[in-house]
């Protein structure tokens, strides 16, 4: 839940950060950095750091397509990547190291092949988060999300592109459609669907904890948080498919401490720190020989390191480009009717 | 000389409305008569587009559902804040200015750690349903995502601003009227209806006024407490400047909001004969 508070908080906080030298403005998801990630950083540097949360990644693009100044560092995953490069918002990096040591899975996509601008993070699923206890038998499809026994039990995305992407794989259509057929039949799926939604959140992991969720299309890292607090939350990826994503650190273009931000990119390429990361929050990383040094719960588990064999079924988000305008359209529909 | 003077004392207030108030709202508007680019700017041409895309239906009800959430929450902030101001204006004696400060107090905390408290009273493993609904129903209520946590909500936040007003009506009442009316033979009730209830009009009329404005307009609440079937038109706002990335287009839908809501105190003010109040 603290990502909207902060969402809500943050415009006006960040305006009064400080501009010294020694800051690093770092702009991420809620719940998604190390225990002692960033105090380790300040001490082992002397650069404080100030984190600020964003609640999905149209927020994001929104701060920086309006030359919000003050970010140095932000969290972007794939398609926004893109995105951000077209619009000419992103600064290259210089003096990033350790790039050879990423997991091949996530080297030179065609988003940034080069990781001139962008350098994987972290990364985990979209698919089905569910209570064991309510939820049975136990859901293998993207289906389970439209059943009416689930009724106000159901929890979706407030990321447009994870749950117009879903309902498009439920309809067993392209998960990064543009064709207006497409998103017309996702958007009737949707209206259908909002009866039977609790609610559209990107911070589910109290909701799942609190077993306001039975069933919600979820992140893996994120059930897994939840896991941990309570074990009948489970985690699957649907045989229609998911979306596997990273998220990417990113410099903006007009990022006010440069040097930092480099610095901090480095610091969390080494594998401890990476490793650390990944115990906090669930998520594996993108530095290969992090893996041997992560909690070995975490390996093979659709939670954590997912196995090869579900991530076969699993796709990326493509920057949809001029289409992006039709699932913005779909997503205000759905917002707005009921 | 005295004049100036004068002029001197409210410049800074007229600076500061001018800077903060005026030049943000003539931007809004602006922004308002262009559109999008397919490529998320801003066009440079002047057109009423956003104005005709918003007298859609989808709006209207969402709309509606904002002025209902508002009306609810005003009648609730009066009929909880006047007997409270009652209270503290006639009964509070020496202790009345610890009454007001009680009455602040919420203001200490934030108003979102105020709401997210508020969730989780309510939630289904929440204080209300394990301590009071599981045990005596057997089930969990569900309470969140409904119109009623909505304006449960609301309600909480702006019974202050309702009692205030209602307060200050009623401590300046002269008490000699009251005793008068007893003389008379008025019950308490008949003094209550005839003297009290006129003389605060003003105090209820600006408490009304000071509830069902923000109330239409405000978004964290619902996005809180509310669920998919909750939306207002404050959020639809947000929705389209943050998610959507379409600043003229919410810009719009904001001034039709604002004018709506001017027209609609000008009726009100008009049909109360409150322009006393405002003056």
């Amino acid at each position: 839940m603290n990502r909207r508070t902060f969402l809500i908080l943050a415009a006006g906080l960040l305006a009064g950060c400080s501009q010294s030298r020694n800051t690093l403005n770092f702009y991420n998801w809620a719940n998604y950095i190390g225990e002692t990630t960033i105090p380790d950083f300040e001490r082992e540097t002397g650069i404080r750091v100030n984190q600020d949360n964003f609640s999905s990644q149209d927020v994001l693009f929104a701060k920086l397509k309006i030359g919000l100044e003050g970010y140095d560092l932000v969290v972007a995953t794939d398609y926004m990547v893109r995105r951000l490069i077209k619009h000419d918002l992103l600064m290259p990096l210089q003096g990033v190291q350790g790039l050879e040591g990423l997991i091949p899975r996530f080297q030179h996509k065609p988003w940034d092949p080069e990781h001139r601008f962008s350098v994987p993070y972290l990364w985990g699923t979209t698919g089905i988060a569910y209570n064991a206890r309510y939820a049975v038998p136990k859901p293998d499809s993207l289906k389970v999300l439209w059943d009416p026994r689930y009724k106000k039990r159901i929890g979706m995305l407030n990321e447009k592109r994870d749950t117009i992407g879903a309902t498009l794989l439920m309809l067993g259509l392209d998960g990064n459609s543009v064709r207006p057929d497409d998103l017309a039949r996702a958007q009737a799926a949707l209206l259908e669907q909002k009866p039977l939604v609790r609610r559209y959140s990107t911070d589910m992991i109290d909701d799942l904890v609190r077993q306001e969720f039975h069933v919600a299309l979820g992140y893996s890292g994120d059930t897994g948080q939840a896991h941990s607090s309570l074990e009948d939350v489970q985690y699957t990826i649907p045989r229609e498919g998911g979306y596997v994503w990273a998220d990417n650190l990113c410099i903006p273009r007009d990022a006010p401490h440069y040097e930092a931000a480099i610095g901090f990119i480095n610091y969390v390429l080494r594998p401890q720190v990476a490793a650390s990361i990944t115990d906090t929050v669930g998520y594996p990383n993108a530095v290969a020989k992090a893996r041997a040094l992560v909690r070995p719960e975490l390996l093979d588990n659709p939670l954590g390191y997912a196995p090869e064999s579900m991530l076969e079924h699993t796709i990326f988000q493509q920057d949809l480009g001029a289409g992006e305008r039709l699932w913005d359209q779909v997503w205000e529909k759905v917002k707005l009717q009921s | 000389m005295k004049q100036r003077a004068a002029w001197l004392l409210i410049l800074p207030m007229v600076l500061w409305l001018v800077a903060f108030y005026l030049l943000p709202l003539g931007a809004v508007t602006l922004q308002s008569f262009h559109e999008v680019t397919p490529d998320y700017d801003i066009s440079r041409e002047w057109s009423l587009a956003n104005y005709r895309r918003a007298v859609n239906p989808d709006y209207g009800p969402v709309v509606l559902r904002s002025m209902r959430y508002a009306a609810a929450t005003t009648l609730w902030c009066l009929l909880l804040g006047y007997p409270l101001a009652y209270f503290i204006a006639l009964h509070g004696g020496r202790r009345k200015g610890f009454y007001l400060m009680l009455l602040m107090l919420p203001f200490w905390t934030s108003y979102l750690v105020r709401t997210y408290s508020w969730m989780t009273l309510l939630q289904t493993e929440g204080l209300l349903n394990t301590a009071l609904f599981v045990p005596w129903l057997g089930h969990p209520v569900d309470m969140l995502a409904t119109d009623g946590a909505v304006i449960l909500g609301l309600t909480y936040g702006f019974l202050p601003f309702a009692t205030l007003p209602i307060y200050v009506s009623l401590e300046k009442i002269d008490r000699r009227l009251l005793e008068a009316s007893a003389d008379l033979g008025s019950s308490p009730f008949q003094t209550l209806r005839n003297v009290v209830l006129p003389l605060s009009r003003p105090g209820i009329l600006a408490a009304s006024l000071l509830t069902f404005v923000p109330a239409m307009g405000d978004f964290v609440t619902p996005e809180l407490l509310g669920g998919p079937e909750t939306t207002t038109i404050g959020q639809a706002i947000q929705e389209q400047y943050l998610q959507l990335f379409n600043w003229p287009f919410g810009a719009a839908l904001a001034l039709l909001l604002m004018l709506l809501m001017l027209a609609g105190i000008a009726l009100y003010v008009r049909l109360s004969g409150s322009e006393e109040v405002l003056a």
